[in-house]
């Protein structure tokens, strides 16, 4: 397995005690709170803590898969900051061991572990940000080979969840598993193959998805135009084709204990890609962008590492990155000074270092912007990030092994790990408009927010109210149906809210609301399930 | 910050209001009258890009001695096609008999009946292009040209130069409901996307039903006070919470369930599917398309445009089987919908049209697949369709007059806008407003290329 580069965590957490010391006097803008401090939600806030529970609660939901009771003290006591720290040093939660033989469905093993891991892990910003860059560096599961070929991947992006970027990038770009995904395995030199040239997956998305982005980005993230409104192309055709020739030459790792032959190995897809016959590398020259010259003559190891690190300097990097980040974890509108700090994180960690991802999610994180409370913040939970917090939140028992959240998953467009295509799940770009379009603004996440996807997340609610969640799920209701049977339906009620939303309560007419309902019935379940699923489906959709 | 407005027009009544949820079945006898008066148009996305040069291949004379220069060995679909007919190619000077890829054996028998159009060489255009004004710059390209996500996006939008929220088929819609004469008392969206929520059937104004296929549109939960449930779920979701993200997150359930209340009622009274479609995923979206054809009486629907997909046909690597295997489910699922539109009576009323990302290289790569590229050919089907091919047909060579380097990616002869225009004035768009579905069409000499008889 790779190193993790520990030096850049090191530095990382260098600056994030530098980060400390700036935080001690509270940003001017949170002064008093307005309603956001608004904490009056469940224990009152002693001075015992640093924080009260609505704080705590949404920064749990921004840097976690969701508050628990557990969690929410943690943070009160040490501080979003010290919080930070502890999950930098957190160790991986475990992934299976994929089979040796390929077995239908054969992802669910993966799927499995990976809500359970985001449920029960102690590694909760890791899982997070592995998830997160699972959806910048795409591989689908979807198709042969599956598990074998995602489960090296998925551990790749937990190990280096907190790394640098660049060697992020590396590792990304020899997993023999997006190798397979976007071609760029067993693609050869035109000279070594009849003058065909070479695939321009790998090449063309590594660009446009992975690092830079099709056009020329401003330190906000904002695209830069022209005098008469145009943008400007990061890229050329020819660059594509230029990078396409100096990424060729790769193919899949040795398999243990088998003799290689010939220039191509048989699929395996534990560790790195491999150069088995110089010949299938194009060492002519070629021209990357801005008109950055490759000479002739280098080593396909060498070309890979000189053409890696010229994208890594590019200028829309830490733009590019920071805006997706942003959404990821905060909101889908930020403010352009938002993603300009955040893209300086990324450009120099305050050490001199550039692509430190520790650093950048700290300032994602810690941002003066990401605590805000306005009508346009926040982001639609994706379906998972909905499932899991409220997983959280009712102590459900998900089973490492197996369970079927999958399918609770795919219902809401979102099937973890088996994204339609590079695109991920959903465009990170949709719906986030500015100036005239604001009134079509959205945000990414509504990409897959459709009519029946909307209705499956109400039914994943009512089928969690009845602890029926299938195979591998379960949630104990019994305290909460015992209020319900014993017909305190208040106490019922604000339990729930107290759980869920941050402010420990909900507006009054919706609390009428919702006892109306619950009046209507003296089954003690269903009392419980109309609670929950009326606070859940009409309040929880939004990531405050 | 500025706060989210309004939501877009779903139903035409008024949206929410228990009134129009009171009204539906007693405005029906009037649309009863008008039933005769359907037309729909389908929109078949190949999502991925699909090779169409070998979906629609020369089976004669020099365009086919071209081909086999670049695809025989490799990715020949040329020796096993299905014949269709014969095109004069402008770029030859000739006569060029072509064939439909084999796993496309239904779409040959609809073409034999007359009931297909092939429409060569189409892509997104902000203006005419030529080799010469694209390689000099001199002519406006569209923005960001070969990437999926942009040119899913312009070819569903009609904006290649700039970003737009709303589509072509959402933007028909508007135009249509403009007239106050189509869908007036629609119980129904006039667009609709049984895959997923694409730009194309977004509206500026009108907003599409976003649905999966074999949809359900109510709440799981059968107690006998789940009406209270209901109640108090619809109230919570029309209430105002301040939060823009959420009132549009929570406006869309609430119109599921509006939505959910029209379509069962109307399904009471629905004739059953008598064909039996392919258990695909298309196969599934096409039946949901005929079931809402059928229910077009009961829902007061006069005018409708339909968005389905499938996806996978970014082969960049082993391409001749997947390749084939998608279009052989392309062509099960058209199949089984015209057979079932036609025994409705309705096969003149329902268009359906193909469309891709883009077209794929003419040269072949290492891997034995294609990469991205720019026009391609495709497919318009139904009843009202003037059979036979236009538009113009690339010279098949890589480094040729229509490529735009030395790969062969087709430079578009004729726009998308055109190919749109086409189908939208056959859907009952008014001329003088095709430019407002179709911002660049007045940049071209031809808004209708004559494959739909009028």
């Amino acid at each position: 397995m790779v190193n993790l580069g520990s030096r850049f965590i090191i530095v990382a957490v260098t600056a994030m005690l530098t980060a400390v010391t700036a935080l001690a006097a509270p940003p001017p803008d949170k002064g008093g709170g307005g309603k956001g401090g608004g904490g009056n939600g469940g224990g009152g806030g002693g001075s015992a803590y640093v924080m009260d529970r609505a704080e705590a609660m949404r920064f749990l939901y921004r840097a976690s898969w969701g508050p628990t009771e557990a969690s929410i003290e943690q943070v009160r006591t040490i501080g979003a900051d010290a919080w930070i720290l502890e999950q930098l040093a957190a160790n991986s939660s475990t992934l299976p061991v994929p089979p040796n033989r390929d077995i239908s469905r054969a992802l669910r093993p993966a799927q499995s572990a990976f809500f359970a891991n985001a449920v029960h892990g102690s590694d909760q910003l890791r899982q997070r940000m592995a998830f997160f860059l699972h959806q910048i560096w795409v591989v689908s599961g979807s198709g042969g080979d599956s598990i074998q070929r995602m489960v090296p991947y998925m551990q790749l992006l937990q190990d280096q969840a907190f790394g640098n970027y660049r060697d992020l990038m590396r590792a990304m770009t020899l997993n023999p598993g997006m190798g397979d995904f976007l071609d760029m395995v067993n693609n050869r030199s035109a000279s070594s193959n009849n003058g065909r040239a070479p695939n321009e997956n790998y090449a063309r998305e590594l660009l446009q998805l992975f690092t830079v982005g099709p056009v020329m980005l401003n330190a906000d993230g904002s695209e830069k135009t022209d005098r008469s409104g145009h943008t400007q192309p990061t890229y050329t055709e020819e660059i594509v084709m230029d990078l396409a020739r100096a990424l060729t030459g790769w193919t899949y790792p040795a398999t243990p204990g088998e003799a290689e032959t010939g220039c191509q190995n048989p699929r395996y897809y534990a560790g790195e890609m491999k150069v088995r016959c110089a010949g299938r590398h194009d060492s002519e020259s070629k021209v990357l962008m801005n008109d950055f010259r490759v000479p002739a003559g280098l080593t396909a190891e060498e070309e890979l590492e000189v053409a890696l690190d010229h994208i890594f300097e590019h200028p829309n990097m830490g733009p590019f990155l920071a805006t997706r980040m942003i959404h990821h974890f905060v909101t889908s509108h930020p403010s352009s000074h938002y993603v300009k700090r955040v893209a300086k994180a990324f450009n120099d960690n305050g050490f001199g270092v550039r692509g430190d991802l520790a650093a950048m999610l700290i300032a994602t994180l810690t941002d003066r912007d990401a605590d805000t409370i306005d009508a346009m913040h926040g982001r639609l939970r994706e379906p998972v990030h909905y499932m899991i917090a409220l997983l959280r939140a009712f102590q459900a028992n998900v089973d490492w092994n197996d369970n079927r959240l999958d399918l609770r998953a795919r219902e809401m467009g979102q099937d973890p790990y088996e994204p339609p295509d590079v695109f991920s799940y959903f465009h990170l770009a949709h719906g986030t408009f500015h100036g005239d379009e604001m009134n079509m603004a959205d945000g990414p996440e509504f990409a897959i927010h459709t009519l029946t996807s909307a209705l499956a997340r109400a039914d994943f609610a009512y089928r969690l109210s009845r602890n029926a969640l299938g195979t591998g799920t379960s949630i104990d209701l019994t305290g909460l149906t015992s209020l319900a049977n014993a017909g305190e339906r208040e106490l019922l009620l604000n339990e729930i809210i107290r759980r869920l939303v941050p402010s420990g309560s909900l507006d009054p007419e919706d609390v009428g609301l919702v006892m109306e309902a619950m009046n209507s019935t003296n089954y003690g379940p269903t009392v419980l399930q109309y609670a929950i699923q009326l606070v859940t489906t009409p309040r929880f959709q939004v990531q405050p | 910050m500025k706060k989210m407005s309004s939501r877009r027009r779903f139903l035409r009544q008024a949206v929410g209001s228990s009134l129009a949820m009171s009204l539906p079945l007693g405005s029906m006898s009037a649309l009863a009258q008008n039933a005769g008066d359907y037309r729909a148009l389908v929109c078949l996305y190949l999502y991925g890009g699909n090779d169409a040069d070998n979906m629609i291949v020369p089976l004669t004379g020099p365009a086919h001695a071209d081909y086999t220069i670049e695809r025989t060995g490799v990715l020949d679909t040329s020796q096993s096609a299905w014949e269709l007919g014969d095109a004069h190619h402008s770029g030859y000077g000739q006569t060029i008999t072509w064939g439909v890829h084999n796993a496309m054996p239904k779409l040959a028998g609809l073409w034999a009946q007359g009931k297909v159009a092939a429409v060569a060489n189409v892509g997104t255009l902000v203006e005419p292009v030529s080799q010469d004004t694209y390689r000099s710059g001199s002519a406006l390209r569209p923005m960001r040209l070969f990437s999926h996500s942009d040119q899913q996006a312009q070819s569903q939008n009609a904006s290649p130069r700039m970003h737009a929220s709303s589509g072509w088929g959402g933007r028909i819609a508007d135009r249509l409901a403009s007239y106050n004469h189509y869908n007036s008392s629609a119980l129904f969206p006039t667009a609709a996307s049984f895959s997923g929520n694409p730009v194309m059937v977004a509206g500026e104004q009108s907003q599409a039903a976003t649905l999966s296929a074999n949809y359900r549109l109510s709440l799981l939960g059968t107690y006998s006070t789940v009406a209270s449930r209901n109640a108090a779920m619809e109230a919570l979701l029309a209430r105002d919470t301040g939060q823009g993200l959420l009132t549009r997150a929570n406006h869309r359930l609430l119109d599921t369930l509006e939505l959910g209340r029209q379509v069962e009622a109307a399904r009471q009274s629905a004739d059953p599917l008598a064909v039996p479609f392919p258990n695909t995923g298309i196969g599934s979206q096409l039946r949901n398309v005929a079931e809402l054809v059928s229910l077009s009486g009961e829902l007061g629907t006069q005018r409708q445009v339909f968005f389905v997909s499938l996806g996978g046909f970014d082969t960049h690597s082993g391409q001749a089987a997947p390749q084939a295997r998608l279009l052989g489910n392309v062509d099960d699922a058209l199949g089984a919908f015209y057979e079932q539109l036609a025994l409705f009576g309705m096969e003149s009323a329902v268009t359906t049209f193909t469309m891709s990302d883009f077209g794929r290289t003419f040269q072949v790569n290492g891997n034995v697949g294609t990469d991205h590229a720019w026009g391609a050919h495709h497919f318009v089907v139904g009843g009202a369709v003037n059979s036979g091919f236009y538009g113009d047909f690339p010279v098949l060579k890589r480094n040729g007059p229509d490529s735009t380097d030395q790969r062969g990616r087709w430079i578009p002869t004729t726009g998308l806008d055109q190919y749109g225009a086409t189908l939208a004035q056959w859907l009952g768009v008014q001329p003088q407003d095709l430019s407002l579905v179709f911002p660049n069409l007045p940049n071209f000499s031809s808004y209708n290329l004559g494959f739909m008889s009028v």
